[in-house]
């Protein structure tokens, strides 16, 4: 995590504790009520508060003489900064300071205190103290005009007031804003711990987001990885097969001589365990290209009846060394759809295939092709976080309905999403009973779902598993580029 | 019948190619590499080349458009035979001036089908 500065490290200024126009509000009714004008400076010197009283001609006077403007703000100067370190530690009376002015005039000073922490000063002031009888006589020396009469005739508008008096009055408004800022600072601590706690929330989120980029980058990288080795992996398996393949074949075409029937049925043993062998690489580089997102479709107008009677042909000799019947039931009428040719016939293969493997001897496997008009069950592949998909899930759509139905051991209702997983078996002996990769499902949905469709699966353990293609009526499917390919 | 360069960088496909092609017939003249095989060419242009494509040295891709670019073998057909399946191979492979794309693993059958087909289309 980064290191940053806390809120709680913070003190917060008189400012910031005192609402300023309200605070002023306060000050006005004391000014008004007494006749002395108050000043509240923070730490700082910034100036919060300046109310001065109506009737202070007397210090205008002498300020338009140049001297007196001079010592004028000389004493200005002095209470706004003299200091307050001894007062600081004081309280009540002990901690405020009396400032006479060079006429006589009188400012009290009192430090504005929290936990020992200077935070401003409040100046009451100009006042005129009750022992102050008559103007100094140095005052003449403000200016050539200066008027004795007049100035003492202008300073009897100044507020008079023994200096105990004023005190009190400052120790009622260091009453009052010791409240304020007893709450303040308490509305300061809670709102700073507030942030405190939010700031930190935010640290850590983005240090996790951050690592949650990191792993998901890694993951991503991997998965290419993967990938690019599969595809590799499979196309070096090729080379070898392709010795294992031929020299068989070469061997059955008769090329080496005539063979005796055992050794030809050994050599065809051979043959059919090589393809075997190469339908698996087939399908492991079949799962490494969806899984690297790149299938390409070449679509066209399918006739689903001729699909499904070449892809009985291939599961064929497995259902029958099984004593397998496979029932095929068309509908009549269906709508074309269109589709890639290999791969819908991949898929019904695939799933013959699992239907085969999964019956037990002379049990039945039916194949049906229907029309369906329904919902989906799901939002189409690939448009989950679509905003509003839940529509789709409201509308009736044309499909053309493939299914395969066993009598098989079936798939217990908690396993029926899981089979559609790369690699997945419903439990890992069903691979030594069965063989397989548990890739072939998973090929399905993959393709199923390029093509827009959907794939169900219903099934009663013991009794047997139906799936369903829906391959939807009106979808175009668009043509990917490079797929256009085939041998002349 | 015809005269046929098989050019193949593994000995034991290459053997069975040679093999095939003999049985049915035809000449064959069996190269391992690309360079030897566009010498090969050169000096005696074939009727036909099957070309494998991964090889060391010259790929059958570049070995094809070499072919392709030599007045004495411009009009040679090849035949690819190679363990590259994806479709951008192919892609590749029919614009080098591949006349026909066969996976591997292949059947004896389909190559011979494909030079008959070739060799008869001339």
């Amino acid at each position: 995590m980064e290191a940053h500065v806390t809120a709680l490290d913070r003190r917060p200024t008189l400012k910031e504790l005192l609402d300023p126009s309200t605070f002023t509000e306060v000050c006005r009714s004391f000014v008004d009520l007494y006749g002395i004008g108050i000043k509240v400076f923070d730490a700082d010197g910034a100036r919060l508060v300046d109310l001065r009283i109506g009737n202070t001609d007397f210090c205008g006077y002498l300020f338009r003489m140049p001297v007196g403007q001079q010592r004028c703000t000389a004493t200005v100067s002095k209470v706004k900064s003299l200091s307050l370190e001894d007062a600081r530690m004081q309280s009540g009376d002990e901690a405020i300071v009396a400032h006479t002015c060079f006429t006589g005039l009188r400012y009290l000073v009192m430090p504005v205190v929290h936990e020992l922490d200077l935070l401003g000063r409040v100046i009451l002031g100009p006042f005129r103290p009750d022992d102050l009888d008559r103007l100094p006589e140095e005052l003449s020396s403000v200016g050539e005009d200066y008027d004795p009469v007049m100035a003492a005739a202008l300073v009897k508008a100044v507020r008079r007031a023994p200096e105990s008096t004023v005190r009190k009055v400052l120790d009622q408004i260091r009453l009052i804003i010791d409240v304020i800022v007893h709450s303040g600072y308490k509305a300061y601590l809670t709102s700073s711990m507030h942030i405190e706690s939010i700031t930190a929330a935010h640290h850590e989120l983005v240090d996790r987001n951050k690592k949650l980029m990191e792993s998901l980058e890694k993951l991503r990288e991997l998965d290419r990885l993967k990938s690019n080795f599969l595809a590799t992996v499979s196309h070096e398996l090729r080379t070898p097969l392709t010795s294992v393949i031929g020299y068989s074949e070469m061997l059955l075409e008769g090329l080496a001589g005539d063979l005796s029937a055992e050794q030809r049925s050994y050599v065809g043993t051979i043959m059919e365990k090589g393809e075997s062998l190469l339908a698996l690489i087939g399908s492991i580089l079949d799962i490494s290209k969806i899984e690297s997102g790149r299938i390409a479709l070449s679509p066209s107008s399918l006739d689903l009846s001729d699909l499904a009677q070449t892809a009985i042909t291939t599961v064929a000799p497995q259902a029958q060394k099984k004593g397998i019947r496979i029932d095929i039931e068309v509908e009549d009428g269906l709508p074309a759809i269109s589709g890639d040719r290999d791969k819908v016939r991949q898929c019904i293969i695939n799933l013959l295939a699992n239907a085969v493997k999964f019956t037990p001897d002379n049990g039945n496997v039916r194949l049906r092709i229907d029309r369906y008009t329904g919902t989906r069950k799901g939002p189409p592949a690939g448009r989950e976080d679509e905003a509003g998909y839940a529509l789709f899930e409201m509308m009736d759509e044309d499909f053309v309905r493939i299914s395969v139905t066993d009598s098989g051991i079936g798939i217990a209702s908690d396993q029926r999403e899981k089979i559609f997983d790369s690699f997945y078996q419903v439990d890992s002996s069903s691979t030594r009973a069965y063989g397989g990769t548990g890739l072939g499902l998973s090929i399905v949905k993959s393709y199923v779902e390029a093509h827009q469709g959907e794939v169900w699966v219903e099934s009663a353990p013991g009794e047997g598993s139906s799936f369903s293609l829906l391959f939807p009526v009106n979808s175009q499917i668009a043509e990917s580029a490079g797929s256009a390919v085939g041998i002349v | 019948m015809a005269s046929i360069l098989v050019v193949e960088d593994d000995a034991t496909i290459l053997k069975m190619e040679e093999k095939i092609l003999l049985d049915a017939g035809h000449q064959v003249t069996c190269c391992r590499d690309g360079r030897s095989a566009l010498a090969q060419a050169k000096q005696n242009p074939p009727d036909l080349v099957v070309l494998d494509i991964m090889m060391a040295g010259l790929s059958g891709f570049e070995v094809a458009r070499l072919l392709r670019a030599d007045p004495a073998t411009s009009e040679v057909p090849v035949i690819f035979v190679t363990a590259k399946t994806n479709a951008a191979s192919m892609n590749e492979g029919f614009k080098a001036g591949g006349s026909a794309y066969l996976t591997k693993p292949f059947s004896g059958r389909r190559l011979l089908a494909l030079v008959e087909k070739l060799m008869s289309g001339q």
